[in-house]
């Protein structure tokens, strides 16, 4: 059993459960200031006017009654925006809509007024005169020869990789090993179905909400809750031909990211509105707004092929992946990408081909809703497991365990894989679930059945810095780019300053998220924070130890090698007499010789080497690190309506080591819930290109009164190239998720479900026709 | 943004005054936990509300020890009533689903009355009230009317209201001596989620176990919450059996009219009814066996 929050003081500081001491206060208490929250003398309102048309051509926009309008301090426009593309892979969107819509909510003009009724009223005097255009909805009628093109010409725009672009295809990607005609030859049992999921929103709970000021040189500045302050500068940078030096962003506490809050939204029209207006003006999406344009889930659409041997070997994947990305690129290279790569990670598959679309409609811009990719290639790669072990009569765990990726494997693109700990976590769960018990039939009518699903995730790279500055009275302050998304990256931070330093925890203070005053981090983004800021941090630390050693060694006469940091004190080894403060040394260092203690550190993972030869069109070869989990579910299934209740759930993974076990496991809660949604009744729904459901009343996530408990066990297979052997944890317990429960389901009624979401109506429809 | 113009009388007489003044642009607002939700998805409400939030004794519930009724006040929170002693004890079957509307924020917030009056073909208290023949007490300039609860809705939020009335009272059929009530639903999410299908029910039985009086109703599968008298008839002077349960279950489906939405489709709606009367008529001749 999980135990309580210890106190660090006891042992190392490193793998203690340590409580949420750097943020936990200020949200309990509701002090916690996040992005509405943020107060300017003077700031005005700003709203924004979002197409009703999921393809229109923009005729005219008439802004001058709403200019007219008494408490109207700025109106803008795509004319007031510098002619500027951005995006993340692919350059072909623009802040504001110019000439043509293509989604439903995409911005066209927006307003800074005194009050929201204001500003809401100058909305509605604003007279835009739209050229509806023929639209595509779905991924087959834009891959359709004679489909209308949301973008006359795709190809031309600026791509940071090189891709296959045609049509609306914005990014067409191969990956083959081997042959796969061979593999197949060799299989006993070939088979082949299509899996199906919706797009998912983030359902964090704070919409999105930014607020900018200009000063009296004209410098802007940003507060906005997002999760990477740093792409936020260099995109609001990029996009209003600011110098970056004249943009600072500042990150707010952030009520859920879950990846949604990475990319611009509101930032640059509050800053054209703020430049403008030359007061500070505030933007607080709706939750129907945020509905509307934040960056969802892909659906996808996954088919793939598959032969095993009768040994259990598995021998041959072929697969096409079809992401639905919306009405620009966005993520959709990197989404395609990334699923291809994990159909094929998991196991050893000899001979594998895969190809991926991501295809443009006129929906939504999809982006990198935690582990981006993952839950659509794992409910395909690990029901057709399941499917493939049941036709050759062996025990879906054996499969697993015969087929496992072992360390100094590689992936498909021929990234070699580091301490891959799948087969450890695949017998942990094993013997905490008890896989081979055999599933008690209840009395009650219902049903129940056992799945397991396993799941690998790489984590990305990037620039972190971290400065950590030990102040006179022997405390440390650490200054880092990567901001609290409530993941708890600010404790991570302390406990590793504290253990290098020798400090509590409470001693360590943690400044972040400010471009201004915080060294650059690309954000929490990709489950990397602990890994690549983490490094930064301990060498940060590491180096303002040496400082303070230098000194103390002066001070006390002895060798540099002989002194540690222990207890808030300078020690020398085997004289514990000798022991000095460390506020001494620091104070001395600080008000009379060396300087104020300054320890600097900085990191990016280096990518390991990839087959070139392997793939096309391709933008995620490499990876910086992997690791890999299991899961396993017993479910309860109702046959009469369809209701699938989670009677136990065990979920292991690997972290590499446990920095703090209760935040990892809350981690794991966290994500595990996250995708119950996605499995039982998250979607949005599109007629038309029209969202139907965009509120919390249809859009239903998990309450806590649906949530099982989560067991989790914590596998620590270090990595030698990450500080401690640190993995990341965030992303990689969402992909097993949704397999495993739709393997159980099956299990426990016959019926093997393809599409998301398993809600009672499609469990009991699937139900119905095992029953004929 | 939406602006109205609050009142807040402090009697009922002044609050129907109001709302003759204001006839046809005033609404009335008790929790305002549909009201002010419809206004902001819409963009757009009424000129006035008339909030009875300061007229006292409208959520008192008390048992009418002449005609055995439960009588509750249309200003009583679903969060009373899913507490209240006494309709736990008489009222099972509204008191279940009071208790299945949203959260207990929500429930705090929510009243009965405005449940009824919003209308919903899924409001939860809607198929118990009817199984258990309430009617409705409708104050206006000239005084009260009593309607059959079955009367009053009339469509997807219309009722029997005149624009100058305010529904002010509920009184149902109790629980007790042979008799027992009982509310189920199918959702998407467990909990916190609006009705696909919704069945109540009430039976009373004489001293040899046979059906003397019965009421069943459904939930979101009708333009307005739906009695089914037909099929309920079938249980008159009958002894529970499977088959005869099974025989009325599928009555109820064939009465119910559900459309395809994005919450359901009409076929699994159908196929709800006919498990959910099933399962409520069972556990009902369990609890009367007790």
């Amino acid at each position: 059993m999980e135990s309580a929050i210890e106190s660090s003081a006891q042992k190392g500081v490193i793998g203690s459960r340590v409580g949420r001491l750097t943020d936990g206060y200020e949200k309990v208490t509701g002090v916690a200031r996040y992005g509405a929250d943020i107060e300017h003398a003077n700031c005005l309102a700003g709203m924004v006017l979002r197409s009703e048309h999921p393809h229109a051509r923009l005729r005219s926009i008439d802004t001058r009654r709403a200019e007219a309008l008494p408490g109207v301090k700025a109106v803008i426009t795509a004319a007031d925006a510098p002619q500027v593309l951005h995006g993340f892979t692919v350059h072909d969107q623009t802040i504001i809509a110019r000439e043509r819509v293509r989604y439903v909510g995409e911005p066209v003009a927006a307003v800074a007024a005194v009050d929201k009724a204001t500003a809401s009223e100058a909305l509605r005097l604003i007279r835009v005169e739209y050229e509806p255009l023929p639209a595509v909805f779905t991924p087959h009628d834009a891959l359709r020869s004679d489909a209308p093109l949301l973008h006359p010409n795709f190809a031309a725009y600026e791509s940071k990789v090189p891709l296959n672009r045609y049509g609306n295809v914005c990014c067409h990607a191969k990956i083959t090993n081997g042959e796969v005609a061979r593999g197949f030859d060799r299989s006993a049992v070939i088979i082949e179905n299509t899996f199906k999921t919706p797009h998912v929103h983030f359902g964090y709970i704070e919409p999105h909400a930014v607020s900018a000021a200009v000063d009296g040189r004209g410098f802007l500045t940003v507060w906005t809750s997002t999760q990477a302050p740093f792409v936020a500068r260099a995109a609001l940078s990029h996009t209003l031909k600011l110098p970056m030096h004249q943009v600072r962003v500042i990150g707010t506490a952030i009520g859920g990211g879950f990846g949604g809050k990475v990319e611009l939204l509101d930032e640059p029209l509050a800053a054209l509105l703020a430049i403008k207006a030359r007061r500070a003006v505030r933007i607080e999406m709706s939750m129907l707004e945020d509905f509307h344009v934040a960056q969802a889930r892909h659906a996808s659409e996954i088919t793939l092929k598959a032969g095993i041997s009768s040994d259990g070997m598995l021998q041959a994947f072929e697969g096409t992946v079809i992401m639905d990305t919306g009405a620009y690129a966005g993520f959709g290279p990197h989404t395609t990408s990334q699923a291809m790569v994990l159909l094929g990670s998991p196991y050893r598959v000899p001979h594998l081909r895969f190809e991926g679309f991501a295809v443009l409609t006129n929906k939504l811009n999809c982006g990198a809703l935690r582990a981006p990719g993952g839950p659509q290639a794992a409910l395909a790669c690990e029901s057709t497991i399941d499917m493939l072990a049941e036709k050759i009569g062996m025990d879906p765990f054996e499969v697993r365990l015969k087929n496992a990726k072992r360390s100094g494997d590689t992936t498909p693109t021929g990234c070699e894989l580091r301490a891959v700990a799948l087969e450890q976590t695949l017998r942990a769960a094993a013997e905490r679930f008890d896989w081979r018990r055999a599933v008690q039939r209840p009395s009650n009518g219902k049903l129940r059945g056992k799945g397991m699903a396993c799941g690998i995730w790489g984590g990305s790279g990037y620039g972190a810095g971290a400065t950590v500055r030990v102040n006179e009275d022997g405390t440390a302050t650490v200054f880092t780019g990567a901001v609290e998304t409530g993941a708890g990256s600010t404790i991570v931070a302390t406990q590793i300053v504290a253990e290098e330093l020798g400090l509590g925890v409470e001693d360590v203070h943690v400044v972040c998220g400010d471009t201004e005053s915080t060294p650059f981090d690309m954000g929490a983004i990709g489950s990397r924070t602990t890994v690549s800021t983490g490094q930064a941090l301990r060498q940060a630390a590491v180096d303002a130890k040496r400082k303070i050693l230098q000194e103390a060694a002066e001070q006390l006469e002895t060798r540099l090698d002989d002194l540690e940091l222990r207890g808030r004190q300078v020690l020398v080894k085997g004289v514990p007499s000798r022991a000095v403060p460390l506020r001494e040394i620091t104070t001395t260092l600080t008000m009379k010789h060396g300087g104020p203690v300054m320890g600097l550190g900085a990191c990016v993972m280096e990518l390991p080497g990839f087959d070139a030869a392997t793939y096309e069109s391709h933008t995620l070869p490499s990876k910086p690190w992997f690791t890999f989990g299991t899961q396993m579910v017993e479910v309860e299934v109702d046959p009469a309506s369809g209701d699938v209740e989670i009677i136990r759930f065990v979920a292991a993974h690997d972290v590499g080591r446990a920095i703090n076990p209760v935040g990892i496991e809350g981690q794991i809660h966290g994500a595990v819930t996250l995708a119950l949604g996605q499995a039982f009744s998250e979607q949005l729904v599109f007629q038309q290109g029209r969202l139907m459901n965009p509120n919390f009343l249809d859009y239903r996530m998990p309450t806590a009164l649906e949530t099982p408990h989560i067991e989790t066990i914590i596998i620590e297979a270090a990595d030698e190239e990450s500080a401690y052997g640190v993995k990341g944890v965030g992303e990689p317990p969402v992909p097993p998720v949704i397999p495993a429960i739709a393997n159980a389901i099956y299990n426990a009624t016959g019926a093997r479900i393809l599409e998301l979401p398993l809600s009672p109506e499609r469990v009991w429809l699937a139900l119905q026709k095992v029953a004929r | 943004m939406i602006a109205f113009d609050y009142h807040a009388p402090e009697s009922l007489q002044e609050a129907v005054r109001l709302l003759d003044q204001f006839a046809g642009t005033a609404r009335v607002v008790a929790g305002g936990t549909d009201l002010m939700v419809t206004c902001r998805l819409r963009g757009l409400g009424p000129q006035h509300v008339i909030s009875l939030r300061r007229v006292e004794n409208l959520d008192v519930v008390r048992r009418d020890e002449a005609t055995g009724r439960v009588r509750i006040g249309a200003f009583a929170t679903l969060r009373q009533i899913e507490r209240s002693p006494l309709l736990r004890e008489r009222c099972a079957g509204l008191v279940e689903a009071a208790h299945k509307v949203g959260s207990i924020p929500v429930r705090n917030l929510a009243t009965i009355g405005g449940n009824l009056c919003n209308a919903s073909p899924s409001a939860e208290t809607a198929p118990p009230l009817l199984a258990a023949a309430a009617t409705v007490t409708l104050t206006g300039p000239g005084g009260q009317r009593a309607i059959p609860l079955e009367q009053f809705f009339l469509g997807p939020g219309k009722t029997a209201l005149q624009p100058n009335e305010v529904l002010t009272e509920v009184s149902l059929l109790a629980d007790g001596a042979g008799a027992a009530s009982m509310y189920e639903r199918q959702c998407i999410r467990r909990f916190k989620d609006i009705a696909l299908v919704g069945v109540g029910a009430r039976l009373a039985l004489d001293g040899a176990g046979r059906c003397q009086a019965v009421g069943l109703a459904l939930g979101a599968v009708a333009p307005t919450p739906l009695p089914v008298p037909a099929a309920a008839d079938l249980l008159l002077g009958q002894q529970l059996s499977d088959a005869r349960i099974a025989e009325v279950a599928a009555a109820a489906r064939a009465a119910a009219k559900p459309i395809t939405d994005i919450r359901a489709s009409a076929e699994y709606r159908s196929a709800m009814v006919e498990v959910l009367t099933i399962r409520v008529l069972r556990a009902l001749r369990e609890a009367l066996r007790n």
